[in-house]
């Protein structure tokens, strides 16, 4: 008879520790994907790893409770190699959310940009130029894809996942660095439109004002 | 608990230590089911990246670059 209450041994509280805190991550990751995400999608792939991950786990569950046809010959192992299996799928769930979130952070802040002028990020945001743009290149660059890379060749390390996650929180620092300045910049930019619209009509009347003086002093010195 | 008495009825081998496999969700078939479907409201309503859908958009935003 199985005992009453589920047992784990200290590594496998640990494994399952590991898959909880780093499925929170996941998580997180990807109902913040789908908030960003400009069509407001979410990633498909992801939902395979999580059920993957959710099968191991229950061949855990199912051995430690005899909830299957035959008993395993060495339970221990047997946990331990699923519980690994399972927290695999959940690093891949996270590593494919982070690449999404990165790089649609990347597409979002270059939307922003595009939709006001520099002149406006000049006055209002110097340090897009000095900070911003310099440093998020090189991470999308160097960070982003350099990580990328090296999980396509299946470095299923935790130091990797965790510089990656490190990475993307800085990211999204700068994206909402320059989300909360956006209405400042357009309200800028609204504002020189109005000036050089003054300007141009200002010019227009002195203009007019001046072809009429012209055509009067012509006229009387006539 | 008597539930585990079901298990078994569909097929004979035991599934449990079985890989259920990579899944891909076809864009065709969330179409199909999306009246019947009573689970993610983003995947029956077409709001999700198929795996080579991803790929494709990956490629493009790799290559965006930011202004200025």
């Amino acid at each position: 008879m199985p005992p009453e209450r589920l047992e784990f041994t200290k590594e496998e509280t640990q494994q399952l520790t590991m898959i909880a805190a780093y499925y929170r991550i996941a998580k997180e990751l990807i109902l913040y994907g789908e908030q960003i995400d400009p069509k407001s999608r979410t990633l498909a792939q992801t939902l395979s790893e999580r059920t993957n991950a959710l099968d191991h786990i229950m061949r855990v569950i199912s051995e430690k409770r005899g909830i299957r046809d035959e008993a395993v010959k060495d339970p221990i192992t047997y946990s331990r190699i699923n519980l690994d299996k399972a927290f695999g799928h959940i690093y891949r769930a996270a590593y494919d959310a982070l690449d999404w979130v990165a790089l649609t952070i990347q597409e979002r802040m270059a939307e922003d940009v595009d939709s006001v002028s520099l002149e406006a990020l000049g006055a209002l945001m110097p340090e897009y130029f000095r900070e911003i743009k310099p440093n998020l290149e090189q991470i999308i660059r160097n960070d982003v894809t350099g990580l990328r890379n090296r999980k396509d060749v299946a470095d299923d390390s935790e130091v990797n996942l965790r510089q990656f996650i490190e990475t993307t929180a800085s990211l999204k620092k700068y994206f909402d660095q320059l989300e909360r300045g956006m209405p400042a910049l357009h309200e800028y930019d609204q504002r020189k439109k109005r000036r050089d619209r003054r300007g141009l009509v200002l010019q227009v009347i002195i203009g007019i004002i001046l072809v009429v003086i012209g055509w009067l002093l012509g006229h009387f010195i006539t | 608990m008597g539930i585990e008495k079901l298990y078994g009825c569909f097929l004979k081998e035991d599934v449990t230590d079985k890989d259920l496999g990579d899944a891909e969700i076809d864009r065709e078939l969330t179409d199909k089911f999306a009246g019947k479907h009573r689970g993610s409201v983003r995947i029956s309503t077409g709001r999700f990246y198929t795996r080579a859908e991803w790929a494709e958009r990956r490629k493009k935003l790799v290559r965006v670059k930011l202004p200025g």
